[in-house]
């Protein structure tokens, strides 16, 4: 059931990314929903949920992906496992300011990633695939939009969960 | 490094799962499989793309009439909610519309299409293409050119799957179409799109006389795309003096964000 239910949820996001988030202009567009949970599960949540996701999220995008077959997954599943390796090593604990780093970190290491997936691949092909990596587009907005997203998904989920703490000390 | 792997043996698993998918696909024993599960989502995500092609149908109407000042905000306010409420309806009929509109002017220029309703784009930022409901199976191959009701050109098919393609469109940075400019000398030219903003026609002759507002149509030079289809107009002209070429802006005919219905032309084989 857990399966099943899970299996829904990816295409619901998939679906939302894919033929929803895409129809919106620049650069709001330019989010990527599954890269956020895959960072937000992975973080605040479970990391072994987030490389769930990664797994099959990136599949599901890679039905419509104009990149190479793998790629995106290949890459979802390797910023899931950097950013569990920077958490574990770098940052204390699940806060938001850890969650905020970690949203950019991720969603720059997604987008080298598939850019240098790309290019390994094109040295093995004889395909017309495009390299192109828009800086502002990548390094800026994509990754701030991102961020944004994880800061409204961190208090949906802690006041839903009831989880959420005091961030200010208050004087007894 | 190796103690943090091996403490992770999930992540391992599933690097491997992922070697052995790309392996499976790349044999074509997953395509069945992926064009499946295209086939089952293609409608739901057709209802999605519709709505979300609604809102943002509503966001343009929106931010556009910001220019019309205070006093028609209050009417602004009600076309707005008028807008929301018929939304859907809106979509539905525009779709209807299209098609009607695309099978005339098929019709009058000889042409055979499959008409094809767009479903999503690709989640890849900066690389502007559709993905459409016809594949394989209706006929649809790679390079065949899609346009819109009057004949105007927005893409091209770049990938086909057997229920489902993707078509990069003219302002995509790998889009490159062989193209004439309607002038005295038909000058000829590659109209390649700028980061998903623009259409530029480069190589033209530096020569030939150009001027803004000169239409641009497709020069017939490719197999897969005939003669005449309207690109777009040109609005700039950049003639450089160390360069053998000039280079022209283009204006797009249509909005190519934000397509519902589109054509894709079915050409003879040679």
């Amino acid at each position: 059931m857990s399966i099943f239910l899970n299996t829904i949820f990816i295409l619901v996001i998939g679906i939302f990314q894919v033929s929803l988030l895409t129809t919106w202009p620049e650069p709001v567009s330019s989010l990527n929903l599954i890269l956020t949970l895959v960072i937000f599960l992975t973080v605040i949540v479970n990391y072994e949920k987030g490389l769930w996701l990664a797994l099959g999220g990136g599949l599901f995008l890679e039905l419509y992906s104009a990149s190479f077959f793998g790629i995106t997954t290949l890459s979802l599943v390797l910023t899931a496992m950097l950013i569990n390796f920077l958490f574990g090593n770098l940052f204390t604990n699940r806060s938001l300011y850890s969650l905020m780093i970690l949203g950019y970190i991720g969603t720059l290491s997604y987008n080298l990633a598939i850019l240098f997936f790309n290019s390994v691949a094109l040295v093995f092909t004889t395909s017309s695939y495009f390299l192109f990596f828009n800086f502002w587009s990548q390094i800026f907005w994509q990754p701030l939009f991102n961020v944004l997203i994880l800061i409204i998904i961190f208090f949906t989920y802690h006041i839903s969960t009831g989880r959420l703490k005091n961030i200010f000390l208050f004087p007894a | 490094m190796f103690k943090y792997i091996k403490s992770r043996p999930l992540a391992v698993i599933l690097l491997a799962v992922v070697f052995l998918l790309i392996f499976l696909h790349y044999v074509s024993i997953l395509k069945p499989v992926e064009n499946l599960v295209i086939r089952i989502l293609t409608p739901i995500q057709r209802q999605i793309y519709s709505i979300g092609s609604g809102i943002n149908n509503y966001y343009y109407a929106a931010t556009s009439r910001k220019d019309y000042g205070e006093d028609n905000k209050k009417l602004t306010e009600q076309i707005n909610q008028l807008t929301i409420e018929n939304a859907q309806l809106k979509v539905a009929l525009q779709e209807n519309q299209e098609i009607a509109k695309q099978s005339g002017f098929l019709a009058r220029n000889g042409l055979s299409a499959v008409t094809a309703k767009v479903i999503g784009k690709n989640p890849e930022p900066n690389l502007q293409s559709i993905i459409l409901d016809k594949g394989l199976k209706d006929g649809i191959k790679i390079d065949y050119p899609i346009i819109t009701a009057d004949g105007i050109l927005v893409g091209k098919i770049s990938n086909v799957k057997a229920n489902s393609s993707e078509a990069i469109l003219i302002n995509d940075s790998r889009s490159k179409i062989a193209a004439t400019i309607q002038n005295e000398n038909n000058t000829k030219g590659v109209v390649v799109g700028e980061h998903g903003l623009s259409l530029i026609m480069e190589l033209i002759a530096k020569n030939d006389v150009v001027k803004v507002g000169d239409v641009v149509v497709t020069s017939g030079l490719e197999s897969t795309v005939p003669r005449g289809l309207v690109i777009g107009k040109i609005n700039r002209i950049v003639s450089e003096s160390n360069s053998t070429f000039q280079t022209a802006w283009l204006q797009a005919l249509v909005r190519v964000d934000n397509l519902t219905v589109v054509s894709v032309l079915k050409l003879p084989e040679l």
